[in-house]
C-alpha cells in the first residue's frame, strides 16, 4: 500500500458554477503532475460527514463555501492545504487547522473588482429601480419610475479595504460624496479620492448609500444590528456584498417593514442557502434586491483565483510553503 | 398683465414630483392646465384636447403637422425632455412655431442608466435577484467590465457624461461620431474610430444619438456581425435607431451576448416581442431621464424657454435654425 501513500491527493470541492474554471486552470496541470484528484462540484453545499468523507485521506483541499468546522479537520489524516477559493475564510476552523499544522490559504484581492462592480451595480439598481422596471414591462406594465441621479448624493462605505477602495474609486467618478469608516486609515488614497474617514454612527446617519465591505470577525459579526440600522436615514439604502452575519437580518426585515430605510441590495445571508421563509425575499424588488452571494462571481476573478490556488497546491506538494496563509 | 395659457401632459408618475416642486411656479406665471396620464396621448387625442394654449409642454406625444393645426394659438411647443424625433419640426418651422428642448439636463441621468444597464447584464443582477426570490441559490459568473472595451456611439453631451463617469472602471473607451471633439477625447482617453472598429473592438457598446433618418437601423444585422460574440448593447438613446428584428435574430444566433434596452422601435412595445422573453436582455420603460434632478433641471430650462418666448426673443433652446 505504500506506493498509495506516495501519490499526491486533492479534493476539489466546489459549486458547479466553477467547474469550467477548474477544468482551464487547474486539471491540466495537477494531472500532469501526476495528483490524484477527487473532485466534486455540488448545487447544495455538502453536509459535514460529505466533507470528512472528501478530506479524510487526501493531502490537499479546494474548497468553496463550506464549514470547514473542527470535526472535520481532527478527522483528516494527512492534510496539508485547505486552499479557499475566494478570500473570505470564516467558515473555516483556522484554530484547529492550526493546532494540526494543516496551511489555510486564500487568494486576497483577486475579487475585488468583481465585488466593487457588483457593489455598484447593485448601487445604480437602487437608485435607478432598474430590476423593478425590468419586472414590470415582463409583467406586461409599462410603468414609469422616478430615480435619484448620484452626484452629490453621500456613499458611506463602511470597511476601506482593499473591495471598498475600489468601490470608492469608481463611485468618485459617478460624483458621490464619499465618507468611509474604517479601524485602519490610508491617508493618500482618501486625499486622492476626496473621502473623509468619520465615526460608524456619524456615517450611517449622514448617508444616502451605504455599503458595507468588512471581514466577518469577532468584531465585526452583528455589528450593524437594530440600534445602528435605526440611525440610517429614512431614504437610505443598506447594500451588503461583504458577509450575512455582520448585519442583523431580523432588524433589517423590521426596517424594511416599517420604512426606516428606503430599501437594500444583499448579496450575503446569515444561512446560505437562506432558508425560504427568509422574510428579506417577500419584498418587491423597489425595496429589496437579493442575490445568491455571487458579488465575486466573474470569469475573471475565478480565473485569477484558480491560479493562486493552483500554485499554492503545488508548493504544498513540493513541501514548500504556499503564499496568502490565513492562520500562520 | 394677462397670463398666458398653458397645456402640459406629464406621465402620471412625475404628478407628486411636479405639484411638490414646480407647480407652484408654473401657476405663479401662467394659466395652466396640468394632465397627468397613465397612457401616452394619441395623435387624436392631442387634436381633441386642443384649445387656445399658446404653449404645449409634451414628453413623447406624436405632434405632426395636423395636431399643430389643431392649436390656432400655439406659440412654442416644449418637449420635457430632449429628444424631438416625435415633432415634425418643418411644419412647426413654417408655422412659426418654436420647439425647444433641455438638451444636456438629463445627460447624467442617462449616462448613470446606461453605466447601471451595462453592469445588470454583465453581471446577471435582475435574473439572479429574480431567482434568489424564487427559492433558488445558484452560483452564476458574470464577467468584470473594469479593463475592457467600452464604445461610445455618438459623442454628444450623453456619450461625454458616460465617458466621464466610467472613468473609475479603466476601460479602453473607443468613440464614433461624425463631430470630433479633440480635446475632450484626449482628456478623457477617448479614442475616436470607425463605426467598423467599434463594433469589431467593443465588449461594450452604448448608443447616444439622436434618432434621425441618417440614424434610422444604424444598429443592423450587419453591424451585431461584426461585433464580439461576448459583446453587450445598451440603447438608452431611441428605439429606432435599432433594428429589433435584426437585434433578437442576433441574440437567438449568438452573435452578441445580450442587450439592455431602454428605448424600443414602437412607443407601445408588444410585449409578445422575444425581446420581453429572452434571458440576456434587460429592458426599462424609457426611464433614462426620469430622475427627480433631471425633472427639476429640466423645469428651470423650460420656464427660462416660455420666458424668451414672450419677451418676443428667440428661446435659447429652439431646436430648428431661424
Amino acid at each position: 500500500m505504500d506506493f498509495l501513500l506516495s501519490h499526491f491527493k486533492v479534493s476539489i470541492i466546489l459549486p458547479k458554477g466553477f467547474k469550467t474554471v477548474y477544468k482551464n486552470k487547474m486539471k491540466q496541470e495537477f494531472l500532469r503532475r501526476k495528483f490524484e484528484v477527487i473532485e466534486f462540484f455540488y448545487e447544495t453545499p455538502l453536509k459535514e460527514h460529505q466533507i470528512i468523507y472528501y478530506l479524510k485521506d487526501v493531502d490537499a483541499a479546494v474548497v468553496g463555501g463550506e464549514n470547514i468546522t473542527q470535526e472535520v479537520i481532527e478527522k483528516t489524516k494527512r492534510l496539508k492545504i485547505i486552499a479557499y477559493f475566494g478570500v473570505g475564510v470564516d467558515k473555516i476552523n483556522l484554530k484547529a487547522a492550526k493546532e494540526k499544522s494543516i496551511y489555510v490559504t486564500n487568494a486576497p484581492n483577486a475579487n475585488a473588482i468583481s465585488v466593487a462592480e457588483f457593489t455598484m451595480g447593485l448601487i445604480l439598481n437602487c437608485m435607478r429601480k432598474i430590476c423593478f422596471s425590468h419586472n414590470q414591462l415582463r409583467g406586461n406594465n409599462w410603468q414609469m419610475v422616478i430615480g435619484s441621479e448620484c452626484g452629490e448624493k453621500i456613499l458611506g462605505i463602511i470597511g476601506l479595504g482593499s473591495i471598498g477602495k475600489e468601490v470608492a474609486k469608481r463611485a468618485s467618478y459617478l460624483g458621490f460624496n464619499i465618507r468611509a469608516f474604517d479601524i485602519n486609515h490610508n491617508y493618500e488614497f482618501v486625499r486622492r479620492y476626496d473621502i473623509k474617514y468619520i465615526s460608524l454612527d456619524q456615517l450611517l446617519s449622514i448617508s444616502d448609500i451605504i455599503t458595507i465591505h468588512l471581514p466577518l470577525n469577532s468584531k465585526t459579526r452583528w455589528m450593524i444590528n437594530k440600534t445602528k440600522i435605526n440611525k440610517m436615514k429614512n431614504l437610505s439604502y443598506l447594500i451588503n456584498t461583504s458577509r450575512g452575519e455582520i448585519v442583523d437580518e431580523q432588524a433589517l426585515i423590521e426596517a424594511l417593514e416599517l420604512k426606516i430605510i428606503s430599501g437594500v441590495a444583499l448579496d450575503v445571508f446569515k444561512n446560505e442557502p437562506p432558508s425560504r421563509k427568509n422574510k428579506l425575499f417577500k419584498f418587491n424588488s423597489l425595496r429589496s434586491i437579493t442575490t445568491s452571494h455571487v458579488a465575486a462571481g466573474t470569469i475573471e476573478a475565478a480565473n485569477r483565483i484558480a491560479e493562486v490556488t493552483r500554485n499554492n497546491i503545488i508548493l504544498v506538494s513540493k513541501e514548500q510553503k504556499p503564499l496568502f496563509i490565513t492562520n500562520k | 398683465m394677462k397670463k398666458n395659457k398653458v397645456t402640459i401632459l406629464l406621465p402620471k408618475v412625475f404628478e407628486e414630483l411636479y405639484k411638490r416642486n414646480l407647480k407652484k411656479i408654473f401657476n405663479d406665471k401662467y394659466i395652466m392646465r396640468e394632465i397627468f396620464f397613465n397612457k401616452l396621448y394619441s395623435k387624436q387625442q392631442m387634436i381633441d384636447i386642443a384649445t387656445d394654449e399658446k404653449v404645449l409642454i409634451i414628453t413623447l406625444e406624436t405632434i405632426d403637422r395636423d395636431v399643430l393645426e389643431a392649436y390656432s394659438n400655439l406659440k412654442i411647443v416644449t418637449i420635457y425632455g430632449v429628444g424631438f424625433d416625435n415633432i415634425d419640426i418643418q411644419a412647426a418651422k413654417e408655422k412659426g412655431i418654436f420647439v425647444t428642448n433641455a438638451s444636456g439636463a438629463n445627460a447624467t441621468s442617462v449616462a448613470e442608466l446606461s453605466l447601471g444597464l451595462m453592469l445588470s447584464v454583465a453581471r446577471n443582477i435582475i435574473n439572479v435577484n429574480n431567482l434568489t426570490k424564487a427559492g433558488k441559490w445558484n452560483l452564476f459568473l458574470g464577467t468584470e467590465i473594469s479593463h475592457k472595451t467600452l464604445g461610445i456611439i455618438g459623442l454628444g453631451k450623453i456619450g461625454k457624461e458616460l465617458a466621464k463617469k466610467i472613468t473609475g472602471f479603466d476601460m479602453k473607451i473607443l468613440a464614433y461620431d461624425v463631430f470630433r471633439d479633440e480635446d475632450f477625447a484626449n482628456k478623457w482617453n477617448v479614442e475616436y474610430v470607425d463605426i467598423d472598429r467599434l463594433a469589431s473592438e467593443s465588449d461594450f457598446i452604448s448608443l447616444h444619438v439622436p434618432s434621425s433618418k441618417e440614424n434610422y437601423h444604424l444598429i443592423d444585422y450587419n453591424f451585431f456581425c461584426k461585433m464580439k460574440k461576448s459583446a453587450i448593447l445598451i440603447n438608452t438613446a431611441r428605439g429606432k435607431i435599432v433594428n429589433e428584428n435584426n437585434l433578437i435574430k442576433a441574440l437567438e444566433e449568438k452573435k452578441i451576448a445580450g442587450a439592455a434596452l431602454d428605448v424600443f422601435e414602437n412607443k407601445s412595445p408588444s410585449y409578445h416581442s422575444r425581446l420581453f422573453q429572452l434571458n440576456n436582455v434587460v429592458t426599462t420603460s424609457h426611464i433614462g431621464g426620469s430622475t427627480l434632478e433631471a425633472m427639476i433641471r429640466i423645469g428651470a430650462i423650460t420656464l427660462k424657454n416660455l420666458e424668451e418666448t414672450f419677451q418676443g426673443k428667440i428661446p435659447i433652446n429652439n431646436v430648428y435654425k431661424i
